[in-house]
């Protein structure tokens, strides 16, 4: 108890930036030592002692160290923002990538005629037929010159 | 008298202001405190320029690197001296050499007997008591002297305690002996020189 009495006090004594209170100036009334140790306060704390100047350089260094944390704590806070829109469309486009990268190539409608193995077969045959059309279209041609009716 | 002057932004605001992007906050901040600081680690100095220079940027900077971690609760001017101080213990632990006179491991120092009544400083005018109380200060133990630099930078004792990891009550006793000792060191002065 009695070290808070004298913790007070002491506070008291040494905190001289506001002025007494009717109280407190009686309870420190009772301690000339405290009362002088808040005069020695008051005297040697006010005492504005010409603080040194800090050089330009020194606080522009400082200044701009700052400025650069702000310039990239404002693009780390950009890139936080857009990282989302950013990420999904990576994803959009890597799946469409993907997507497509797996699809197969189409086949020709007829996949028979690349499995054929005799083409010899078929180039009989088409010969044949654009015989039988070219020999037809001569027919239909001489009986039209000769003037026959069908 | 200008009714228009807005009050003052608190240092709080300001923090959040450069945080949020606005260098003009910290720049504010700065020039609130800078000087403070400068004068509180001259003060510990013992007059090596550059090394106080040096713990001065570090300070800045480890408070940069730190604001976002910075508790609205806490009083900023204390949290810069205590960032200060911490480094400049760092800097002693490491090189061990006495740039600084802050030794660590030293406990507050006996008191300087004073010559009982006589206060010579007082016919002094405010710029010679001020270079005499620069030198008598220095002359102080580590810790007290600290504690009246802080004290006169208007941080409370309450953080000053906080500051030296200390109690309350050796915040104020060390406050007591170094005003007991900067009587006693400015009632020996002798044509304006400390004895």
């Amino acid at each position: 108890m009695k070290s808070n009495i004298d913790e007070k006090l002491l506070t008291l004594a040494l905190t001289t930036e506001q002025p007494l209170s009717e109280a407190e100036a009686e309870l420190l009334s009772g301690y000339p030592e405290l009362e002088k140790l808040r005069r020695d306060a008051a005297d040697f704390t006010a005492v504005r002692i010409e603080r040194p100047e800090v050089p330009a350089a020194l606080s522009a260094q400082v200044r701009a160290l700052a400025g650069s944390q702000t310039r990239f704590r404002r693009r780390f806070r950009a890139m936080v923002k857009y990282f989302p829109v950013a990420a999904a469309a990576m994803l959009l486009l890597g799946f469409g990538v993907f997507f497509f990268a797996r699809q197969e190539p189409p086949r020709p409608a007829d996949g028979n005629l690349l499995s054929l193995a005799d083409w010899s077969k078929l180039e009989q045959e088409s010969y044949n037929l654009s015989f039988e059309l070219s020999s037809r279209q001569f027919a239909v041609s001489d009986s039209i010159n000769s003037g026959d009716t069908l | 008298m200008n009714d228009n002057i807005l009050p003052e932004e608190s240092d709080y605001e300001l923090i959040k202001g450069y945080l949020a992007g606005d260098s003009a906050s910290f720049d504010r901040l700065y020039e609130r405190h800078h000087r403070q600081l400068y004068g509180y680690l001259c003060g510990l100095s013992t007059g090596n320029q550059s090394e106080t220079d040096d713990l001065f940027q570090l300070t800045w900077l480890r408070v940069i690197e730190q604001l976002p971690r910075y508790n609205e609760q806490g009083y900023f001017k204390a949290w810069l001296f205590k960032i200060s101080r911490n480094l400049l213990i760092d800097r002693l632990r490491r090189n061990r050499r006495r740039m600084f006179s802050l030794e660590l491991d030293r406990e507050d120092a006996p008191e300087i007997e004073a010559p009982p009544g006589r206060e010579p400083w007082r016919e002094l005018d405010e710029r010679e008591l001020g270079d005499l109380m620069d030198r008598a200060i220095k002359l102080l133990p580590p810790d007290q002297r600290e504690v009246f630099l802080l004290r006169r930078e208007n941080v409370t004792f309450k953080e000053i305690a906080e500051i030296q990891q200390c109690p309350l009550n050796t915040a104020l006793a060390r406050m007591q002996y170094a005003l007991k000792n900067l009587r006693s060191q400015l009632g020996s002065i002798d044509h304006g020189k400390l004895r």
